[in-house]
């Protein structure tokens, strides 16, 4: 048996079986969402700086000297955010999530590719289009069958939610459904339900 | 144990719970709204349980001041 001692001689020894796999893995999640969804950062920043310089009463050229200390202000305190330093409105704002989206779906392809590849080799068999085949079914078969499993484990995850959710009790506050970006972002999923 | 939660979050619970049931929604869109919803939620849960503990504390030193008198 040959010995693999860097990505570069792995990736030699399965790259057929990889891409294939990843049309396979390409095609399964086309057909499960009907279009490619790209990777979704969700970022919940905030920053009030330009707010207070908007209701300030400055002159034109003190006001653009501020524009600019505020701009460089929010990018070095926007860098700081995405390091993990949170103060002031953003003490308490969400951590940054990020969905993989195709991404992760070619992962599982790539895995899947391997994983094919070397049961292939473990029975002898040496003809390509068995390699290309197999990589290709392992690739596509491989998605749907974790897809279902999340599907499963969403759809039971639905109930428990719907329980912690008239578990929770309101208390007076008045509501303001504006500058969040989770607000904004859950307002443009509802529309896209309707449409 | 009841969850305190402002009107705000109340709303925005409601929408991630949205997302979540639909099946037709992407898989990646139903986790993203399931994070933010374990996000709102565990963070209500933790200023309720810290509300409670407080609230808790505050009737026993009354009752201990009622004994003393």
């Amino acid at each position: 048996m040959e010995r693999i001692i860097s990505l570069v001689e792995l990736w030699d020894m399965f790259e057929v079986a990889i891409l294939v796999s990843l049309v396979g893995a390409l095609i399964g999640h086309y057909k499960r969402n009907a279009c490619i969804l790209l990777p979704i950062i969700s970022i919940d920043y905030r920053f009030d700086g330009f707010k207070e310089l908007h209701l300030s009463s400055h002159g034109p050229i003190m006001k653009g000297v501020l524009w600019g200390f505020t701009t460089l202000k929010a990018a070095v305190l926007f860098f700081l955010f995405l390091l993990g330093f949170r103060f002031g409105e953003n003490k308490e704002t969400d951590p940054i999530l990020f969905e993989l989206g195709v991404l992760g779906d070619l992962l599982i392809g790539a895995g899947a590719g391997v994983i094919a590849k070397s049961t292939i080799s473990l029975t002898g068999t040496e003809n390509p289009l068995s390699v290309i085949v197999t990589s290709l079914l392992a690739g596509f078969a491989g998605l749907s069958y974790i897809q279902k499993f999340q599907q499963q484990s969403l759809d039971n995850a639905t109930i428990e939610y719907q329980e912690k959710l008239d578990r929770t009790e309101e208390y007076g506050e008045s509501t303001q459904h504006t500058s969040p970006s989770n607000e904004v972002a859950a307002t443009h999923e509802k529309k896209s339900y309707k449409e | 144990m009841k969850v305190l939660v402002s009107s705000k979050e109340k709303w925005q619970l409601e929408q991630h719970l949205e997302v979540l049931n639909n099946p037709y929604e992407s898989i990646a869109k139903r986790r993203l709204a399931k994070s933010k919803f374990d996000l709102i939620y565990n963070r209500a849960a933790t200023r309720s349980y810290v509300c409670t503990q407080t609230q808790s504390k505050g009737k026993k030193l009354a009752q201990l001041n009622e004994g003393e008198h």
